[in-house]
């Protein structure tokens, strides 16, 4: 009987604690999450690839930038592509070159809302990797000890952004080109060139939104990605995982829909 | 001794729910690496593209003014090297809808950022109304993030300032205003300053 109670006792305790501990995870967005089971999570905070913030044209939402646009269309990730390499053609004091580098996401359009081109099965998009520096033999030169590089690998976004994610793109063609002159250069390492002949889109900040795993979106560009934190409280936004804006992705989808 | 053989089943059970519940919590809770703060000492800069005089000018302007308003201090270095801690450059996209950026290149494992580096989009900021302001703008407002202060949009001043600073991200509404070139006195006194200091 002792034994029972001591049982009995010891599970009620430790059930309340598992209880306790699971409520920090879980929240209402998980019984959606049970009710859409196979939907992928992106980890949009993972993008950032040592962006600290960017200088734009912040616009109220998503719709207003669908405006200034070229193109706006929602599809779904089916692939990720090393992408196009710039740099300045300037060498540091060691010889070696920094380098500007981009993925490609490709994606299976499901709507088109804006496209100069009348729309197309699929759309490739550029995405921001970071910077890294080069040595004369083409290879990453060691970061200096006690220190790493905040640049993504191919597999870093594809472990962020799994196949499968849904996704709004609102963008304009890019086409970067050689360019010299007193005032700087940039040089082209590695073109990017689709056989279809599809053009390469770069996404407004404020337009790359993924569709999460409960079905809200959250902004994988630099829309809403910081909040002031006090001095002793570095780095800021610890608990950023990329801004979620009211209203879930279809209630967006129907929106950039309706402003077409 | 049954009873015993099932607390010990029961425990174990609970202990390994227990530790996967925990991991997941801690899980959750990673920071990540956003907005960390720069070495401290000099704030060391440089320029790579020769002579690229307005880019050098621009920077210059921009550093100082820096200096002036808050405890930093800087250094020219007239090579760029590893050690530098802000390299600017030029960016020449015009289809790409951003005035600038600042992004660390390369971090401390204690989260600090040991090497940044600003582009500013010449392109756009050329056929911008106010090309010259906002150039002024842009430049202050990318070398405040690398100070480890955060923008703003809109009016939603931080930290209890009523008025904007350079660190509001827009393009600038109308020419040669004050705020174009200064940053908040929040920034300033609960942020640059005590870093620096």
């Amino acid at each position: 009987m002792h034994m029972t109670r001591i049982l009995g006792a010891s599970a009620l305790a430790l059930s309340f604690v598992v209880g306790t501990a699971g409520c920090s995870t879980a929240d209402a967005s998980s019984t959606r999450e049970q009710a859409a089971p196979t939907r992928p999570k992106p980890d949009v905070a993972a993008l950032r690839g040592g962006m600290m913030g960017a200088d734009y044209n912040v616009q109220p939402s998503a719709a207003h930038v669908q405006r200034l646009a070229e193109y706006s269309v929602l599809g779904k990730v089916v692939a990720w592509h090393e992408g196009p390499r710039y740099s300045n053609g300037v060498k540091l004091s060691d010889g070696s070159q920094d380098v500007q580098l981009f993925g490609v996401m490709e994606i299976e359009t499901e709507q088109d809302f804006k496209s100069p081109d009348g729309g197309a099965k699929r759309r490739f998009v550029r995405v921001y990797r970071g910077v890294l520096p080069f040595d004369e033999e083409g290879d990453v030169v060691p970061a200096p000890k006690g220190t790493f590089y905040s640049a993504l690998s191919l597999g870093d976004l594809k472990r962020a952004i799994p196949l499968g994610t849904r996704v709004v793109v609102i963008a304009n063609e890019i086409v970067v080109k050689e360019h010299r002159s007193d005032e700087g250069n940039v040089v082209v390492i590695r073109d990017w060139t689709q056989d279809e002949g599809s053009p390469l889109l770069t996404p407004y900040p404020q337009g790359l939104l993924f569709e999460t795993g409960d079905g809200d979106y959250a902004s994988g560009g630099m829309a809403e990605a910081q909040e002031d934190v006090a001095f002793g409280q570095w780095p800021a936004s610890p608990e950023f995982t990329g801004s979620t804006r009211a209203g879930t992705f279809e209630a967006l989808r129907v929106q950039l829909a309706a402003k077409q | 001794m049954r009873f015993k053989k099932t607390l010990y089943a029961a425990l174990a059970l609970i202990t390994i729910t227990l530790s996967s519940t925990l991991a997941d919590v801690a899980a959750h809770a990673d920071p990540v690496f956003v907005d960390g703060p720069p070495d401290t000492g000099a704030h060391t800069w440089c320029v790579p593209a020769s002579p690229a005089v307005t880019l050098h000018d621009i920077a210059d302007d921009s550093m100082r003014r820096a200096r002036d308003q808050t405890t930093m201090t800087r250094a020219y270095h007239d090579t760029c090297n590893g050690a530098t801690d802000v390299k600017w450059l030029w960016a020449f996209e015009p289809n790409d809808p951003y005035y600038g950026m600042a992004v660390c290149v390369n971090w401390y494992e204690n989260h600090r950022c040991n090497r940044y580096e600003i582009t500013l989009n010449k392109s756009n900021i050329d056929t911008w109304t106010y090309p010259g302001s906002q150039l002024r703008k842009t430049a202050c407002h990318e070398l405040g993030h690398t100070l480890g202060v955060s923008h703003y949009k809109f009016s939603e001043y931080p930290g209890g300032d009523t008025s904007h600073s350079c660190m509001r991200s827009f393009e600038v509404p109308s020419p040669n205003k004050s705020w174009h070139i200064t940053y908040g006195n929040h920034h300033v006194k609960s942020h640059i300053n005590p870093w620096f200091s």
